[in-house]
């Protein structure tokens, strides 16, 4: 098939058209592309909330908190800090499936916006940390950038988790 | 459906004006180009990052059977039996990993690549054929479909075959281009039943024409394409008990507006790129119907319609009209996949579209096409989200013990699930209580109306006895309306609340949540 006219213009033509389709395709896969160019490191230093549970230090009190979720705190990252990096964080501080100190870890819930809560028992109650859905998650109810961490007093380990039949 | 049955008219026989030299360097760069493309879309076809769906698990659970099983297995099922044959032998010989099930449909799917560029040039010359190939290489519906462990990607495949086949008989016709036609009109119809609408259609407009023209070759094409019906015997007791007793439960009749819709879901669905492909194809596939002249950007239509895109246009449409119409006569559900028995035809009329424009206009549109098309393909190529069977499948991997029991309600949750779990776990369906590996559709809707979830929770509490409960379920699922949460309910009330585990998120074409109850703490069943 002869596609294009010959010389100068339709070298432009092929140009543009390339340069376009790229441009289209680009756009169109940006916002599935993009979360994941972000490389901002997170340093393990960590802070300790009242809960006990570890932030990165450079995660500060979100300004918007949700009122309905008592005790539980919410925690902006700096811009740029992936939600896998988040991830990592948490792996090397505060792994779920692991004891740490004075909190007994309990089980890990799936929630339906995507995000991931990690719960250790503790005298008080359960505490734990909400990390947020990876990328692309339409639905994901908060800002992507922040870390929940919950405190549900009075609350116990569920009977059924493997932790409380024995076999952790 | 074949360029000379619609009129054996080529699109370079309108005397298109030659462009002249081209430069060796501009023609090479473009060349380079259209390979990127098409490797491109061959290296999307074999992307599969996410787990198997109810689908494509069942036909893995039917296809990992003894051969002498895979008929009882289909009864139930509904399916015809080519692709679970040839997933059968493809199972035991490439293996049954997901990646494995899902390359031999990215094969027939890149297979159907140079088929299509084919059909492309014998409908319009080299121009066709280009932009056939590459229409089909960007196709988000067919890069989905090939990377999908089912039979949509065979089905385009055998119909473009069907379309060379055909187009060869009525060129030359003989006994063995014949044969040959009556064998691949077969294989399309044990592949999918929808293909019995294309069947029909193209059949019945060959008699038309033969009648009308008095052209015995199209009457003898015809009788071909019927002899195929002859290897459909052996297995005609099973579909008519199939067409009795399973049928689509799952789902609801279209309306015919889904003859618009399924151009959007050719497109690859929402978005903007969907949108702007699918209005590129909607204008192209015009063109290809009704373009007759063409001088520079200046073009003229014939709103009959001229061959060869009038009879692919006619066939497209009649083949999704007529279904649509038995589907609203006999309360068959539609699903978008099912017109992969007209999405090579509909690709082939685009490339005719494409081939009548003028270069300087046919060239920036095939590239908008494309870059469309590959914009939208590519999401879908990673997509992730067919089902959330693989986290359930996690959670219940770190939570779950050696004799627990877990309960899929509604059953069609069990075959993507339940292949991800150790044996250790007795795996149950409601409300039959059988094995969740495949889903029996034999009077389904009768016999799930009829049952009982509080006794089901009872006798499902009783067997598990001091071990936990795991129900992996859904709401909305025809047929179990209120069922699944009164089971929940029961459970609840036997065994006090329970842990949610993982709650069904919408994002997933196949959400499911996971809930578990301990032990009781005194039995109270």
């Amino acid at each position: 098939m002869r596609l294009v006219n010959a010389g100068r213009r339709a070298a432009l033509a092929f140009g543009g058209t390339l340069v376009g389709g790229s441009l289209v395709i680009g756009a169109a896969l940006w916002p599935v592309l993009g979360p994941l160019t972000q490389r901002t490191p997170l340093p393990a230093a960590a802070r300790s909330t009242d809960a006990g549970v570890p932030v990165p230090e450079s995660a500060h009190r979100c300004a918007v908190q949700d009122a309905t979720a008592v005790g539980s705190v919410r925690w902006c990252l700096p811009g740029g800090v992936s939600v896998r990096t988040v991830e990592k964080w948490y792996d090397d501080v505060l792994p779920a499936g692991r004891d740490s100190g004075r909190l007994r870890w309990c089980v890990e819930q799936r929630l339906d916006d995507g995000s991931r809560r990690a719960l250790w028992s503790t005298e008080a109650g359960l505490v734990g940390y909400v990390l947020p859905p990876e990328p692309p998650q339409p639905n994901h109810r908060a800002t992507d950038n922040s870390v929940e961490v919950v405190v549900l007093s009075g609350s116990s380990c569920h009977p059924v988790t493997r932790v409380n039949r024995g076999q952790a | 459906m074949s360029a000379d049955v619609l009129g054996g008219s080529s699109v370079d026989s309108m005397g298109q004006a030659d462009a002249g030299a081209e430069t060796a360097r501009v023609r090479r760069w473009w060349t380079a180009a259209g390979a990127v493309v098409v490797a491109l879309g061959v290296a999307l076809r074999v992307q599969s990052p996410s787990a198997l769906w109810l689908d494509e698990a069942i036909s893995v659970s039917i296809s990992g059977l003894p051969l002498r099983e895979i008929n009882e297995a289909l009864r139930q099922d509904g399916a015809p039996p080519l692709y679970a044959l040839l997933l059968w032998g493809w199972q035991r010989l490439v293996g049954d990993t997901v990646v494995d099930v899902r390359l031999l449909s990215a094969l027939f799917g890149v297979a159907a690549l140079p088929v299509a560029a084919v059909a492309g040039a014998r409908l319009a010359g080299r121009a066709g054929g280009v932009a056939a190939l590459l229409l089909f290489a960007t196709s988000p519906f067919a890069v989905y479909y090939s990377t999908e462990a089912r039979m949509y990607s065979l089905v385009v495949l055998l119909v473009l075959c069907g379309f060379l086949v055909l187009d060869d008989y009525l060129r030359r016709p003989s006994a063995a281009r014949g044969a040959l036609l009556a064998v691949v009109t077969a294989t399309l119809a044990l592949s999918h039943y929808w293909s019995l609408f294309l069947i029909a259609v193209v059949g019945g407009g060959l008699l038309v024409r033969a009648r009308r023209t008095r052209s015995t070759v199209d009457a003898r094409a015809a009788a071909w394409m019927a002899a195929g019906g002859l290897l459909f015997l052996p297995w005609l007791p099973t579909f008519l008990f199939q067409l009795e007793h399973t049928g689509t439960p799952w789902g609801t009749p279209a309306g015919f507006t889904a003859v618009l819709t399924t151009v959007y879901e050719w497109s690859g669905g929402t978005g903007t790129a969907p949108r702007l492909l699918a209005m590129v194809l909607l204008l192209l596939a015009g063109v290809g119907a009704t373009a007759t002249a063409v001088s520079g950007p200046r073009l003229e239509l014939d709103l009959r319609g001229r061959p060869p895109g009038r009879g692919l246009a006619l066939v497209v449409l009649a083949t999704l009209v007529l279904a649509l119409a038995v589907g609203q006569l006999t309360h068959a559900a539609f699903a978008p996949r099912y017109t992969s028995v007209v999405l090579p035809l509909f690709l082939l009329l685009a490339a005719v579209g494409i081939a009548r424009l003028s270069r300087s206009v046919g060239t920036p549109v095939l590239v908008l096409a494309v870059a469309a098309g590959l914009t939208s393909a590519v999401p879908n190529a990673f997509y992730t989200g067919k089902t959330q069977a693989a986290m359930v499948a996690q959670a219940l991997r770190a939570e779950a013990l050696p004799g627990d029991v877990v309960v899929y309600c509604p059953d069609q949750l069990g075959p993507a699930t339940s292949r991800l779990l150790p044996s250790s776990l007795r795996q149950e369906t409601y409300p039959t209580g059988r094995s969740p590996a495949r889903v029996d559709w034999t009077d389904y809707e009768q016999r799930n109306r009829g049952a009982d979830p509080v006794a089901f929770a009872r006798k499902v509490s009783a067997r598990a006895g001091d071990r936990a409960v795991w129900l992996v379920s859904n709401v909305g699922y025809r047929t179990y309306e209120g069922q699944c949460e009164a089971l929940a309910q029961e459970l609840t009330y036997m065994r006090g609340g329970p842990l949610e585990l993982v709650e069904a998120e919408d994002q997933y074409f196949e959400p499911a949540q996971l809930r578990g109850w301990a032990p009781p703490p005194s039995p109270r069943t």
